[in-house]
C-alpha cells in the first residue's frame, strides 16, 4: 500500500503535529507514503476568485502524482475535497483534453485514473477497524472523546461514493470506539467549524466555532478530535479568541485523530504525535492517561 | 418603509450568465423552498447571509447589488445547503460563480488579493523558508521544497496576476 | 310465503366479540347465558369475529344444524355487514328479510367503555328488543326491475364523449345530448394540454370521429333535456331538439350518466380585468391559437394565479390553473425566449406526480420566476404595473406588464340546479354535482341508476375527466348488463280499501315513490316500489293507518318497546 502523500498548504506550516503523527501511524500500519517534491498548493484557496485556476491547480497535482503511478493520501479536508471533485470532473476524456491543453504550458499531462483519499479514509477502509483494535497498547478507555467530522471530509457526499452519511456520520465514532475510547455526542454535532470564513468575518466565524465548543463542554468530554488543519486552526489556535468573544474560559484539548490513536498506540506524546505543539495544553489530558 | 424595486431597471439576463458558467448551470431550478436558509450556520449567526435571499435578488436580476455585496462572500462551504436542496441548485457551486463574477467584475476582497500574491510568490499559502525547513528536520520531517514557478504560470495563464 | 315458517318460531342469536371491540368492554359470556333464556331462541353462539369466514360458517352450520328460522347477530352496525350477513342466510337456506341485525358497539360498548356492568345490562335490553322483533319479521323477496338496456348521457364534452363511446363499445345504446351546436365543451377553446403539450383539437377529433362510428350511440347536438320521469331502469326523457329541425323526443333509457362540465369564471371586477390587455387563461388559450404572431411580439407577461378562488366568496381551490398557468407560460417563452414571464402564485400545490413536477422545473430553467404573494398582501395592479410584497426580499416590486393573465377558478353553470331539480339528485355548496359517497361511491348519486362525472363534478384536467368518464361508464353499465336491478323490499303498501286518497301521503313522500291513481275502485295511493325508500314518511303520516311499512310495521316495533319497558 503506497500513497503519494499530499500535505497542502496549512500542514507543513502551521500543523506539523499532524504530520508528524499521520507519518507515525502511517508508518506503523504499513502504509507507505511518498513525498513528491513537485507539491504544491491543492487550489481551494482560489476557488472564490476564480474557478478554473483552482481546476488547473488540481489538475496539476493529479498529473503529478499521475506519472509516478501513485494514488493521493490527503490529510487537510479542505484538500479531499478540491482534489476529489476535480479527479471526478477529469474522468471525462474531453474535460481532461481541455485542462491538458492548457497545462501543457507548464509541462504537465495529466493521464487520469488517480485516486484521492483522506488518511482517516484509509485507516477506517483499508486498515479496517479489526486492524485497528489489535494495535491498541495503550488503555485510554478512561478518555471521552468528541468527534469533529468538519464539512469537505464527507460533503458533497456524491463525490465520496456514499462511504458515510453526512446526516448521520459514523466513521470518526466507529475509529474512536476501536482504540477503546468513548465517542460523546453532543449538541449540533454536524456544524461547519468557521474556518471558510475566518478571514472575511472573524467574528462570525469565532462565533461558530465558539457555539461548538461550548456544546462540546457541556458534554464533559476529556477533548474533541478532528481530521483537518484549518478546523484545528478555529477550535485550538483560536481557542482563546473564541474565550475571549464568549466571555468565557474553555480549556478542551484539540487532538487530531491520528495524535489519539497514536496515543492510543503506545507512542511518545512529544517525540511521535507533537503534542506539545497544540495550543491548548494536553498535560490534563495525558494524565488522566497515565502519561506524565 | 420599504424601498419599491422596479423589475425593468433590473437584468432579466443575469440569471442566464449565472447559468452559462461551471457550477451555476440548475440556479433557475430554484423555487425557493428556503431549505438552504434553514439548514445555513452562518445564517443561524448573522442574517445578512440569507442563500435563499440571495439567490432571489440574482434570479430577479439584481446583478449590481449582488456582486458588490459583502454577503457573497459569508459562504463558509459547508455543502449543507448542497446535500439538501431538493432541486439539486447545487447552491455552493452557485454562490462560487457569484463570487467568480465578482472578481471579474472588480470587486476582490483585499484577502483574496493577498491569497494571490502567496500563491504566485510561494506556490503555497504559506511561505516555508530555510528556518521553517529547520524546524521541520528537527522533528523528523522532510524538508519542503518551494514550487512557484508552475503555479505562478498557472496564475499567469487565467490572468489572475492582473487583479 | 311459507306459511309453515310462522308457526314454529326458531331464533339463533350471534354475539359477537368483534376483537376487543365487544369483547372487551361488555361481559359476552353473561349476555349469552341471559339471551339463552329468552322465548323462541333455540341456538346462541359467541364468535370472535362474527364477519371472518370462520364466523359466517358458523352461521350457516348453525342455521342448517338447528333448523332455525330466525337469526340475530348482535354485533356492530349494519352499515357495516348488514348485506354480507344476510346473504349468508340465503345461503344457507334462510329467507334474507327473516334476519335482524342488533347494534351492541356503536350503540352500546363503544360509547359505554367505562360502564361495563351497565352496559352489559344494556347490551341484553337490546338483544331483547331485537328477539321481539325478529319473531315478528315475515319472509319477502327482493323486488326485481327490468331495465331498459339504454344509457342517456348528457353533456357532449370529453367527458361526456368518453363515457359514451366506453358505453356503445359494449354495444350498449347511448343517447348522447349536447345543448351547443358543436361537441367538446371546454376542450373547443384549448390549445395544448399540458404536460405533453399535445394539440386539444386533436384529442377531440379523435375522440368525436370514434364516437361517430358506433351506429348505437346517438349523438345530438343543439338538444336539451327538458324533463326526466321515472326511477331506476325505467327512465323517461323529454329531449328538445333546435336544430336542423326542431322537434321533442320522448326518450326511454335505464341509466343516465351527467357530463355537463363547467366553465371559467370572468372575474369582473378583479384586478382590473378588462378581456383585453388584462385576460383570464381561457381568452389567452384563444389567442395562443389565433394570434400567436402577436403574442410573439409581447415582452413582459404576468400572471396571477388564485384569482377569485380560495377566498371568502369561493373557497375552493379550481386544481387545473397551476399545470395551466405553468403550461401557457412555458409555451409564451417557447414563442418568445427573451420574454419576461412571471407567475404570481399563492401555493404551486396542484403540481404532483413526476411529469407534472418536472414540467414545472423546465418552466424555471426556461427563466420562469415565480413570485410568491400572502392573500393578506394582494397584488396591486395598475396601468403599468403589478406590485407586489416579494416574502424573500422583504420589499415591494414593481413589474411591468404587457399582458397580465389572471387564472380564474372553474365554477358551475348558472342552471345546474334546473338539471339537479330534474334528476332530483344535490348540488353541493358550490352548485357541483354532489355524489353518493367521497370515498365509496365517487362518481353514483344517491338516487340509483344516475352517475357523474367531469368538471360538472368539480374542476378537474383532462385525463381525470376522462378516467371519471370510464368510470361512470363502468357504472352505468352494471344494471343495464344485468338485465335487471334488484331492490330491497323494504318498502310501503297501501291498502287500498283503507285508502281515502286524501294525497298527504304523495306530498310528503321525499323521493316522489308514491302517487294517486284511478283505479277500479276509484282513486288510490300507489306505492312506485322501485323508488321506495322505506322512510316511513308516508306511513306516519296516513291518517287511515293505510300503510303498511314492510319489515317495520306497528306491530314489529311496538314488540320492541314493550320488551323494552320494564
Amino acid at each position: 500500500m503506497r500513497y503519494a502523500l499530499f500535505l497542502g498548504c496549512t500542514v507543513p506550516a502551521r500543523a506539523r503535529n499532524y504530520e508528524l503523527s499521520t507519518r507515525r501511524v502511517a508508518e506503523a500500519f504499513g502504509i507507505g507514503v511518498v513525498d513528491l517534491e513537485d507539491f504544491g498548493c491543492c487550489g481551494f484557496p482560489i476557488k472564490s476568485v476564480n474557478r478554473e485556476t483552482t481546476l488547473l491547480m488540481a489538475a496539476r497535482t493529479l498529473a503529478i502524482a499521475g506519472s509516478s503511478g501513485l494514488n493521493i493520501c490527503t490529510v487537510c479536508s479542505a484538500c479531499t475535497g478540491v482534489l476529489t471533485e476535480v479527479s471526478r470532473e477529469l474522468e471525462h476524456e474531453d474535460e481532461r483534453a481541455k485542462v491538458n491543453e492548457k497545462l501543457k504550458s507548464i509541462g504537465k499531462e495529466y493521464k487520469g485514473g488517480v485516486k484521492v483519499k483522506h488518511i482517516l479514509r484509509i485507516l477506517y477502509e483499508d486498515i479496517g477497524l479489526d486492524r485497528i483494535k489489535n494495535s491498541v497498547k495503550k488503555d485510554i478507555s478512561g478518555l471521552r472523546v468528541a468527534p469533529h467530522y468538519g464539512c469537505h471530509y464527507l460533503k458533497p457526499s456524491e463525490i465520496y461514493d456514499h462511504f458515510d452519511d453526512p446526516e448521520d456520520p459514523k466513521t470518526l465514532d466507529e475509529l474512536i470506539s476501536a482504540i477503546s475510547a468513548t465517542p460523546v455526542d453532543y449538541e449540533n454535532k454536524k456544524q461547519c467549524c468557521g474556518g471558510g470564513i475566518l478571514a472575511m468575518d472573524e467574528r462570525i466565524a469565532l462565533t461558530m466555532a465558539g457555539e461548538k465548543i461550548d456544546h462540546i463542554s457541556k458534554e464533559s468530554a476529556d477533548c474533541m478530535t478532528l481530521i483537518c488543519p484549518f478546523c484545528a486552526v478555529m477550535y485550538d489556535d483560536n481557542q482563546k479568541g473564541i474565550s475571549l468573544q464568549a466571555g468565557k474560559e474553555y480549556n478542551l484539548p484539540v487532538l487530531y485523530y491520528t495524535q489519539l490513536i497514536g496515543l492510543a498506540m503506545g507512542m511518545d506524546p512529544k517525540r511521535d504525535l507533537g503534542l506539545q505543539f497544540n495550543k491548548v495544553k494536553t498535560k490534563e489530558l495525558l494524565s488522566k492517561i497515565g502519561i506524565e | 418603509m420599504t424601498d419599491v424595486i422596479n423589475v425593468s431597471e433590473l437584468d432579466p439576463r443575469f440569471k442566464y450568465e449565472i447559468a452559462a458558467q461551471p457550477g451555476g448551470e440548475n440556479i433557475k431550478a430554484c423555487f425557493s423552498c428556503g431549505t438552504c436558509s434553514a439548514g445555513c450556520p452562518v445564517r443561524e449567526i448573522d442574517e445578512r447571509y440569507n442563500p435563499r435571499r440571495i439567490i432571489r435578488m440574482a434570479l430577479l436580476g439584481m446583478k449590481e447589488q449582488v456582486l458588490s455585496s459583502d454577503f457573497i462572500w459569508l459562504c463558509s462551504t459547508c455543502y449543507t445547503c448542497y446535500e439538501r436542496c431538493p432541486q439539486d441548485v447545487k447552491l455552493i457551486e452557485v454562490m462560487n460563480v457569484l463570487k467568480n463574477m465578482a472578481v471579474k467584475a472588480g470587486y476582490v476582497p483585499s484577502v483574496m488579493k493577498t491569497q494571490i500574491k502567496l500563491l504566485s510568490d510561494f506556490g503555497r499559502l504559506y511561505e516555508i523558508d530555510e528556518f521553517d525547513n529547520k524546524k521541520r528536520e528537527k522533528i523528523g520531517l522532510p524538508r519542503i521544497q518551494m514550487q512557484r514557478e508552475e503555479i505562478s504560470g498557472i496564475i499567469k495563464l487565467t490572468g489572475l496576476d492582473k487583479l | 310465503m311459507d306459511q309453515s315458517n310462522l308457526l314454529e318460531k326458531r331464533v339463533g342469536v350471534f354475539i359477537c366479540h368483534c376483537g376487543t371491540n365487544i369483547g372487551g368492554f361488555l361481559d359476552v359470556e353473561d349476555i349469552e347465558e341471559y339471551t339463552k333464556g329468552l322465548p323462541d331462541v333455540v341456538f346462541t353462539q359467541r364468535n370472535l369475529y362474527t364477519c371472518s369466514e370462520e364466523g359466517l360458517s358458523q352461521i350457516k352450520n348453525g342455521i342448517k344444524e338447528h333448523n332455525l328460522n330466525r337469526v340475530i347477530v348482535a354485533s356492530c352496525t349494519p352499515r357495516t355487514h348488514e348485506p354480507l350477513f344476510k346473504r349468508v342466510c340465503s345461503e344457507a337456506g334462510l329467507n334474507p328479510y327473516l334476519f335482524n341485525f342488533v347494534n351492541i358497539r356503536e350503540h352500546c360498548s363503544w360509547v359505554h367503555m367505562h360502564e361495563r356492568k351497565q352496559a352489559t345490562k344494556k347490551a341484553k335490553d337490546l338483544i331483547r328488543m331485537g328477539v321481539a322483533r325478529v319473531r315478528l319479521l315475515e319472509p319477502e323477496e327482493d323486488i326485481e326491475i327490468d331495465v331498459e338496456p339504454a344509457c342517456l348521457v348528457i353533456g357532449g364534452g370529453i367527458a361526456g364523449l368518453t363515457a359514451s363511446t366506453s358505453l356503445a363499445k359494449r354495444g350498449f345504446k347511448v343517447v348522447l345530448v349536447e345543448r351547443d351546436a358543436t361537441l367538446g365543451g371546454l376542450l373547443r377553446d384549448l390549445y395544448k394540454l399540458y404536460p405533453i403539450c399535445e394539440d386539444a383539437t386533436n384529442v377531440l377529433e379523435g375522440r368525436k370521429r370514434e364516437g361517430e362510428s358506433y351506429p348505437n350511440l346517438e349523438i345530438l347536438t343543439s338538444s336539451e333535456v327538458k324533463e326526466i320521469k321515472g326511477f331506476v331502469g325505467n327512465y323517461e326523457v323529454t329531449v328538445d331538439i333546435q336544430y336542423p329541425r326542431h322537434g321533442i323526443r320522448i326518450i326511454k333509457v335505464g341509466v343516465i350518466i351527467v357530463a355537463t362540465g363547467a366553465k371559467v369564471l370572468i372575474p369582473e371586477g378583479l384586478y382590473g380585468y378588462d378581456g383585453k390587455r388584462i385576460i383570464t387563461q381561457l381568452e389567452l388559450e384563444k389567442r395562443l391559437k389565433e394570434e400567436r404572431e402577436k403574442l410573439k411580439r409581447l415582452n413582459n407577461i404576468v400572471m396571477i394565479q388564485c384569482v377569485g378562488a380560495r377566498g371568502d366568496k369561493r373557497a375552493y381551490c379550481s386544481k387545473v390553473c397551476c399545470m395551466v398557468a405553468i403550461k401557457n407560460a412555458t409555451l409564451i417563452s417557447r414563442l418568445n425566449p427573451e420574454a419576461k414571464i412571471y407567475i404570481i402564485y399563492r401555493d404551486i400545490i396542484q403540481v404532483h406526480g413526476t411529469e407534472y413536477e418536472d414540467y414545472y422545473r423546465e418552466a424555471r430553467d426556461a427563466g420562469i420566476l415565480f413570485v410568491r404573494y400572502h392573500p393578506e398582501n394582494e397584488p396591486v395592479v395598475s396601468d403599468e404595473y403589478v406590485k407586489i410584497y416579494d416574502e424573500m426580499l422583504g420589499e415591494d416590486i414593481l413589474i411591468p406588464y404587457d399582458l397580465l393573465v389572471l387564472s380564474t377558478p372553474l365554477v358551475s353553470w348558472e342552471d345546474a340546479s334546473n338539471l339537479a331539480k330534474m334528476l332530483k339528485v344535490p348540488l353541493d355548496e358550490n352548485r357541483f354535482f354532489l355524489e353518493a359517497h367521497v370515498k365509496l361511491r365517487p362518481l353514483d348519486f344517491a338516487t340509483d341508476g344516475i352517475y357523474v362525472c367531469g368538471t360538472c363534478h368539480w374542476p378537474v384536467s383532462v385525463p381525470e375527466a376522462v378516467s371519471q368518464a370510464l368510470g361512470a361508464a363502468a357504472r352505468a353499465s352494471i344494471p343495464m348488463a344485468n338485465k335487471k336491478v334488484r331492490v330491497e323490499s323494504i318498502i310501503s303498501e297501501v291498502d287500498k280499501d283503507k285508502c281515502i286518497a286524501c294525497g298527504l301521503c304523495a306530498s310528503v313522500c321525499p323521493y316522489k315513490a308514491i302517487e294517486i291513481k284511478k283505479t277500479e275502485g276509484g282513486k288510490k295511493a300507489e306505492v312506485i316500489s322501485a323508488s321506495c325508500k322505506g322512510c316511513g314518511s308516508c306511513g306516519a303520516s296516513c291518517p287511515m293507518s293505510a300503510i303498511t311499512m314492510h319489515q317495520f310495521t306497528d306491530e314489529q316495533i311496538l314488540s320492541q318497546v314493550k320488551a323494552v319497558l320494564p
